[in-house]
């Protein structure tokens, strides 16, 4: 059989830990959501900015990676996009019936709570399959902005800012990088969109168009809106994201991307 | 049977909500009649559901009880999951879904609802039905007293009381139904729910509070 002969095995079931305490098949759905293209979330003090790639070449139209799941929470994931649209809608659902029963938008982390229960349970039976993707969930609720991490082997976080799919590590050293210069309790929405976007630029080969850029955005007090980078409101960000990206990589030392990635089919 | 609901729900009892400019007053009676029997002179008719939000009940006992203790249950979990209290709305609403739920399938609740509280959003009183409707109002009342009640309610409330004022207008409008409806006596329950949270009022600070107002209505 085509696998790792140190697994002994190990790896054929979430439902066996192997010797040294790991579920080996959750650890492999994680790497199947960094093969999808790359998906960014930045928390400023006044909102909340989802950002990803979208998957496009000259037979593929570009596709959509942000989704709204209700008016005041947005989500984009990387990895199998099958099993992150089954996400997706089990979010809007879960949302929606917080609404029912409460009269109120639902707390962004209680709904982060829920997805990631969800995904918990396909790491726990014979037979099942964790989901090959990850999920980043932003808005703003109650308790003000929140991003929250979901992850394929059913855990729940919440970010600052942070990075999944292809070449993430790139884009998470910028955005610790700039991070430390900042200070996150007036760090504005504008600024974490430029943010994104050059840590999105800094992780995609050198040939991404502004078209391939989608976002998604809420300011407290309004709604989740979705734009791409090529729209006449976002280029100007676009293009500050892009000098930003190049001064930080001279800075680090760093070359640009190099063509070719390891993106999949059926990733997103 | 909405009607049934709706008789059960007003043969005993006065509860009276009031908001004032920061917080609530609620006040309600102490007797559980079963026809012309005094079932109970010490009945318990408001039911904290957090430190910040109050219920009172009318209605049949039994079901208000079981009602009172599945909101309790709810309360506490999902406070637990989101980290943060309920809303006053949020509790109104899930009351109202319960309620609804229960009118539309099996035998509908035969309880009517004061719930009192505060949140980020100030204080607020909503007024809930059997069946699950919800009205949110300044000043509710509920129960067979509550015509009489309102009727000292009405004439009584302006925009800026403060807790004062708004404590003795709820007990003047529970007093008199006390005085005129057979249904409801045997003492007085006084809550008031501030930022801080509730307080029960202790019987000896009531009974100040309703020697001024013999001395109003005296005077007057």
């Amino acid at each position: 059989m085509f696998r790792p002969e140190q697994f002994a095995g190990y790896d054929r079931s979430t439902i066996l830990f192997s010797p040294d305490g790991r579920i080996i098949q959750v650890e492999y759905a994680r790497k199947a959501m960094q093969r999808g293209t790359i998906s960014i979330g930045v928390a400023a003090s006044n909102g909340v900015v989802l950002l990803g790639k979208r998957k496009m070449d000259d037979l593929i139209l570009p596709n959509k990676k942000i989704f709204q799941i209700d008016e005041h929470v947005g989500s984009v994931f990387s990895g199998y996009s099958a099993d992150g649209r089954y996400l997706v809608s089990y979010a809007r659902e879960r949302a929606q019936v917080y609404r029912f029963i409460y009269n109120e938008p639902v707390d962004i982390e209680y709904l982060g709570q829920d997805i990631a229960s969800l995904m918990h349970t396909y790491t726990q039976f014979g037979g099942a399959r964790p989901f090959g993707c990850g999920l980043i969930l932003g808005g703003v609720d109650l308790l003000g902005p929140k991003l929250i991490y979901v992850d394929p082997g059913g855990a729940m976080m919440r970010w600052v800012a942070g990075a999944i799919g292809y070449n993430k590590e790139r884009a998470e050293r910028y955005l610790r990088d700039t991070l430390k210069e900042v200070d996150l309790s007036k760090l504005d929405i504008r600024d974490a969109i430029v943010m994104g976007l050059a840590a999105l630029i800094l992780a995609s080969p050198q040939d991404l168009k502004p078209v391939e850029i989608e976002l998604g955005f809420i300011k407290s007090g309004e709604k989740f809106v979705i734009k791409t980078a090529d729209l006449e409101d976002i280029k100007p960000l676009y293009e500050e994201a892009k000098t930003k990206a190049s001064e930080w990589a001279k800075k680090a030392g760093e070359e640009s991307m190099e063509e070719g990635s390891e993106e999949e089919e059926g990733m997103v | 049977m909405i009607n049934s609901g709706r008789d059960h729900a007003l043969k005993g009892t006065t509860t009276v909500g009031v908001v004032f400019k920061d917080g609530v007053v609620i006040a309600a009676d102490k007797r559980a009649s079963a026809g012309t029997f005094i079932a109970s002179k010490m009945a318990k008719k408001v039911h904290p559901i957090t430190d910040k939000i109050v219920f009172t009940i009318s209605g049949l006992v039994a079901d208000a009880q079981v009602l009172i203790k599945w909101i309790q249950n709810y309360v506490r979990r999902i406070s637990l999951e989101r980290e943060r209290p309920p809303l006053v709305k949020e509790v109104a609403s899930l009351t109202s879904v319960l309620l609804h739920n229960n009118f539309r399938s099996l035998l509908p609740f035969m309880v009517h609802f004061i719930i009192g509280g505060i949140d980020q959003f100030g204080p607020h009183i909503y007024f809930l039905d059997h069946v699950g409707s919800i009205h949110e109002g300044k000043y509710m009342s509920t129960g067979s007293g509550s015509p009489v009640a309102y009727g000292v309610l009405e004439s009584g409330y302006h925009q800026d009381l403060d807790e004062k004022a708004a404590i003795s207008l709820a007990l003047r409008a529970l007093r008199s139904a006390i005085k005129r409806d057979a249904a409801t006596g045997d003492g007085i329950d006084l809550v008031v729910i501030k930022d801080e949270g509730y307080r029960f009022f202790k019987p000896k600070e009531i009974e100040e509070y309703l020697k001024d107002l013999d001395k109003v209505i005296s005077e007057g």
